[in-house]
């Protein structure tokens, strides 16, 4: 398991480090943004001027311009970051076990004398190794722009750690169910796309919901419902609820991949 | 070699009754079959008969439908780990990780094994003329035939008790062929046993010792090549000078085409009245052959279709 593990996470280490430093580049550019637009009046002006539905993409109606730390946590719901951690989870993970099938390699792997569960959690032990780096450095981007540019209200790491510790639900939620697609499937390609669209159609059920009422009953079926770090600030506390449920459906889903993993046919 | 002495006694390989559907598609229709220890074993059939299903379930990849499937007296889904520490395999289609080298993907499915430098690498690196410099380089650039070699290194470094391989010379040149023989032969020499599946005939009939026969998921017969061959009518060709005879009177002889001095015969085992008889005519040239293992396969199904019929 250990060698699945190491040999995993070093055919993932440009990607991680990829996206991590193109997320620390992009939380440094918030921070700079901040102080560039006049600080929390001049964001107040800005975020008056945007539209209702850009505001709801962003899920921040009321925390975004009322204290720096809400316009920092404000920038993990921005899509940039969104799409950047889903990239990262449903490309990885849909080719924990689909790709290896789709590939061949899968047949000479577990020719060995390794349990499939072990094969399965060296994998993706390793993608959560990688989320957790590039999450450390969009922390560390923030704080380096907090550093440069210092700014005058004080910024709550705590908070910031917050703000991660829910961004980590969400990575590990999109890789549960990405990795129960992969988990069944022969086709890597498939599985990529499957779970790209599972997520889009989430965002979309979220997004909608937000903008219009008649849909909002639909809102608690998506996981972008748990995932509002620009409220954090605003709200205090840690969101226990949201964290909850984010963490059940990572760990539900991760069971059922372990066990239909152990249990399917390798035919292709 | 591990030793397990509880299974020791048991055949290598012991399948029963096997079925495998997928869907409204019966991949296996009940296959039976016994490989002992020691054996090198051909086990033969068309594309699409039953061959990869059957090796896929004997290396635990699938789960089968009905009967019962055993290695080394385990079985073969339940017990995969334990089978899996005692035996090397070649799948029909390896697929291998391009960015690694020759080198790290052997030494990588070595620690899997729980070996990070396998006993036999070195031997069967040299044999099938796999240098340090090609090893060095990115899977990604290698040629069919390498990948191949580096498949043939992973299945047999690790001095297994059984090999199981799927189709395994597919890419290799005649003369790594040649090699990859000898060392099949000085593996069960060393007391290895081999299941093998081939659809070339030939290979088969060079290596093993018994072969089994798969149609539509069912085998349709097992045994040594030699006890297949005993009994079975052979091909005679013979070219006669000058005026060949009307018709040839020996008992059991087949006249099978008739191309002017030509003559195609399918004969019994005793030639004995059919040479006698030749004897009266003027032969240029004569071939007698014993029967290819080509042969006895499109026998069987033949046999099998009339009967299907």
């Amino acid at each position: 398991m250990i060698s699945v593990w190491l040999q995993t996470l070093k055919g993932y280490r440009t990607p991680v480090l990829l996206v991590g430093f193109g997320l620390y580049g992009f939380a440094l550019l918030l921070a700079y943004v901040f102080q560039a637009f006049g600080g929390l009046e001049g964001l107040g002006q800005l975020v008056d001027l945007v539209p209702e539905t850009m505001r709801a993409l962003l899920q921040a109606q009321g925390g975004l311009a009322t204290s720096v730390n809400g316009w920092l946590a404000g920038g993990y719901r921005h899509p940039v970051f969104l799409v950047a951690i889903s990239a990262f989870m449903i490309g990885t993970s849909s080719r924990v076990v689909a790709g290896e099938v789709e590939r061949g390699t899968i047949l000479l792997l577990l020719a060995r004398p390794l349990v499939r569960w072990h094969f399965l959690l060296g994998k993706t032990g390793a993608i959560l190794l990688g989320l957790s780096v590039i999450l450390v450095l969009s922390w560390a981007g923030t704080w380096t722009g907090v550093l440069i540019i210092g700014e005058a209200e004080p910024v709550d790491g705590a908070v910031l750690l917050r703000v991660m510790f829910n961004a980590l639900a969400l990575g590990l939620a999109i890789g549960g169910y990405t990795t129960l697609v992969s988990s069944v499937s022969s086709d890597g390609g498939q599985t990529t796309g499957q779970a790209a669209g599972i997520t889009v159609v989430m965002f979309f059920i979220d997004y909608l919901a937000i903008l219009w009422s008649p849909a909002s009953f639909l809102r608690p079926l998506s996981i972008f419902h748990y995932y509002s770090p620009a409220d954090i600030p605003d709200v205090g506390g840690t969101p226990w609820l949201d964290l909850g449920v984010l963490f059940g459906v990572a760990a539900i889903t991760y069971a059922a991949a372990f066990i239909l993993f152990q249990r399917r046919d390798i035919s292709r | 070699m591990t030793t397990q002495p509880s299974t020791n006694d048991a055949p290598i390989i012991q399948l029963q009754g096997l079925t495998k559907s997928y869907g409204k598609l019966h991949a296996l229709t009940g296959v039976d079959l016994t490989v002992e220890r020691g054996a090198l074993y051909g086990f033969l059939g068309p594309n699409g008969a039953g061959k990869t299903t059957s090796i896929r379930v004997i290396t635990g990849f699938i789960r089968p439908g009905e009967g019962t499937a055993r290695v080394f007296g385990l079985d073969a889904w339940k017990d995969s780990v334990a089978i899996k520490r005692r035996i090397g395999f070649l799948p029909d289609s390896p697929g291998m990780y391009g960015g690694l080298t020759g080198q790290e993907f052997l030494d990588y499915l070595g620690r899997l094994s729980g070996d990070a430098r396998p006993v036999l690498q070195r031997e069967l690196l040299e044999r099938l003329e796999l240098p340090g410099e090609a090893l060095s380089r990115k899977l990604k650039g290698y040629s069919q035939g390498m990948k191949r070699k580096v498949a043939l290194v992973q299945a047999m470094q690790h001095n297994p008790e059984l090999l199981i391989m799927d189709e395994p010379t597919d890419g290799l040149d005649p003369l790594m062929q040649q090699v990859f023989f000898a060392l099949v032969r000085e593996f069960t020499a060393r007391g290895g046993t081999v299941f093998m599946s081939s659809h070339i005939l030939p290979e088969v009939e060079e290596l093993c010792e018994r072969v089994a026969i798969i149609r539509g998921g069912r085998v349709i017969t097992t045994g040594k090549v030699a006890d297949l061959r005993d009994g079975r009518r052979r091909s005679m060709t013979v070219v006669f000078r000058g005026q060949p005879p009307e018709k040839l009177d020996a008992p059991g002889v087949e006249v099978v085409t008739r191309d002017g001095v030509t003559w195609q015969l399918s004969v019994p085992d005793d030639i004995n009245a059919l040479l006698r008889e030749l004897a009266g005519y003027d032969i240029e040239d004569m071939v007698y052959e014993r029967p290819h293992l080509e042969e006895l396969f499109m026998d069987y199904y033949r046999s099998e279709e009339s009967s299907g019929d």
